[in-house]
């Protein structure tokens, strides 16, 4: 009985905070409306989602696709397939798997985790209760601008990622893996096809909509001060990987897009 | 408006904030909130708006209980009530201007121009005309609570609740502010509900007042007779006794 107590609680707040998530969700659809009065903070949150996350995705993307490079290529050449294979791999998995996932990565740790700690501040501040005060609605106000901007950015900022990871890839097997340019490029652009552009895409905006929402939640859902503040920023970094793994898993696995 | 609260209870974890408090806030008139720190005043403000929700007990704005309502349902009822809070609370991501106009803008309440001129004759107001560029980090306590004032005045409320409205303005300024609120009271017939420390305002502005203490209304009623209380407690607070 002790030992079903916390377990149940445990899974209590989980069903609960979930809910919670996709009451956001459907409160934030509801809401769009209000973008038109908030263009200014959209573009904002659309600078800090793409352009000031572009250095950050550059790099990583660019050294994902190296070291994909890098692995494949030393295992195809005992196989003598590296001509052949590594540009496909680096690119399928790029565009697939990896960019999308380390996109969603780089955008949690980098902008998703600021938003919280910004959103949690302005509640144990009082802001959040002065925007209700005035008869504004928090969602609308603090969310809409940041899901919209995130549900554009994040896709772009993946195609960049994944064009950087081939770059990346190019220049491993250019240079250490003796594969000519022209054939990389070519037999990765050969091997693609429309499904594993479409699959990886769909990702990014399921991908897009977590990191946002479940964020902001956090954020609203601040309590106890600066304590508060750090224990919801950390919550929602958390929630966030854990739940894109989890989306990348069905994704793939059911829903067939994969 | 006419603002009534009926046997209003909060917990916070272990904590009764407000322990079944009944008040009645009568149009028009200035009603005063006495009672310690910590004594529940500021929840009860938050009550009056529905920012928080209580766990039982009836909030009646107008007749109406506001106590069980959605967020999505308050918010009419919001724009008509005006709430100064106490550190002022102005978003700090905005400069003063837009602070001010935050409220008008959102709900598209007149065009851009009008808006600005709304702003600009609040900001006068309360002596900050000049600085509608400045951020809110750049200003000092007493200014940053004279913009959300003027915040709170440019919706043209119904009701005005006031938390510590002169708390850390200098005696000049807090006569202007006291000034001020008589001059709504009378000029707009708004209600107003002020919950302060500062006895000399307490007494020289409110028709009404009550007295907050862990969580109960001890005391109740006008100036007049809160000076002739015989509540120890009352009048510990009313001496500024240290043993109150």
């Amino acid at each position: 009985m002790l030992l079903f107590r916390p377990i149940h609680a445990l899974f209590y707040s989980l069903f609960l905070k979930s809910g919670q998530v996709v009451a956001l969700f459907f409160q934030t659809l509801a809401e769009l409306g209000s973008l038109s009065r908030h263009w200014a903070s959209t573009f904002k949150f659309m600078l800090q989602f793409g352009l000031y996350t572009l250095p950050l995705a550059t790099l990583i993307g660019f050294f994902v696709g190296m070291v994909t490079a890098l692995q494949t290529g030393m295992e195809l050449k005992k196989l003598g397939l590296t001509d052949l294979m590594v540009g496909p791999l680096v690119g399928i998995s790029l565009m697939r798997e990896m960019g999308p996932v380390i996109t969603a990565v780089i955008v949690t740790g980098r902008v998703g985790a600021a938003m919280t700690a910004e959103i949690g501040t302005m509640v144990v501040t009082e802001e959040v209760d002065v925007l209700r005060s005035l008869g504004i609605h928090p969602v609308g106000f603090l969310v809409v601008p940041r899901f919209f901007a995130a549900m554009l950015m994040v896709p772009a900022l993946t195609v960049y990622s994944i064009l950087a990871g081939i770059w990346g890839g190019a220049m491993v097997a250019t240079n250490y893996l003796n594969v000519s340019s022209a054939i990389y490029y070519d037999k990765l652009f050969s091997a693609i096809k429309r499904i594993d552009i479409e699959s990886g895409m769909c990702k990014t905006f399921v991908f897009a909509a977590i990191i946002s929402i479940v964020c902001c939640y956090c954020g609203l859902s601040t309590t106890r001060g600066a304590e508060g503040v750090g224990r919801s920023t950390m919550s929602a970094v958390v929630i966030s990987l854990s739940s894109i793994l989890i989306a990348d898993y069905f994704m793939t696995r059911f829903v067939g897009i994969g | 408006m006419h603002i009534q609260v009926q046997n209003l209870c909060k917990t916070f974890g272990a904590n009764r904030v407000l322990d079944g408090v009944t008040l009645d806030f009568a149009p028009g008139k200035i009603t005063v909130v006495l009672g310690g720190s910590g004594t529940g005043k500021s929840v009860l403000l938050k009550h009056l708006v529905g920012i928080l929700q209580p766990d039982s007990g009836t909030v009646l704005v107008d007749g109406r209980d506001i106590s069980q309502l959605k967020e999505r349902e308050l918010l009419p009822i919001r724009m008509r009530i005006g709430l100064l809070f106490q550190g002022g609370a102005l978003l700090n991501s905005l400069n003063v201007e837009q602070n001010v106009g935050l409220g008008l803008r959102e709900h598209g309440l007149y065009p851009e121009k009008e808006v600005r001129r709304i702003v600009q004759e609040k900001l006068t107001l309360m002596g900050l005309s000049d600085k509608g560029r400045e951020m809110p980090a750049n200003l000092s306590g007493g200014m940053r609570k004279r913009v959300a004032l003027a915040r709170t005045l440019t919706m043209n409320p119904e009701a005005i609740l006031y938390d510590e409205p002169t708390a850390g303005l200098d005696p000049p300024r807090s006569g202007r502010v006291d000034a001020l609120i008589r001059e709504m009271s009378e000029k707009t017939k708004v209600t107003s509900v002020l919950v302060t420390h500062d006895m000399v305002s307490a007494f020289g502005l409110a028709d009404y007042i009550y007295f907050l203490y862990r969580g109960k209304v001890i005391e109740a009623g006008t100036p007049d007779e809160f000076r002739q209380t015989k509540n120890e407690i009352v009048q510990r607070f009313i001496n500024r006794d240290p043993a109150g």
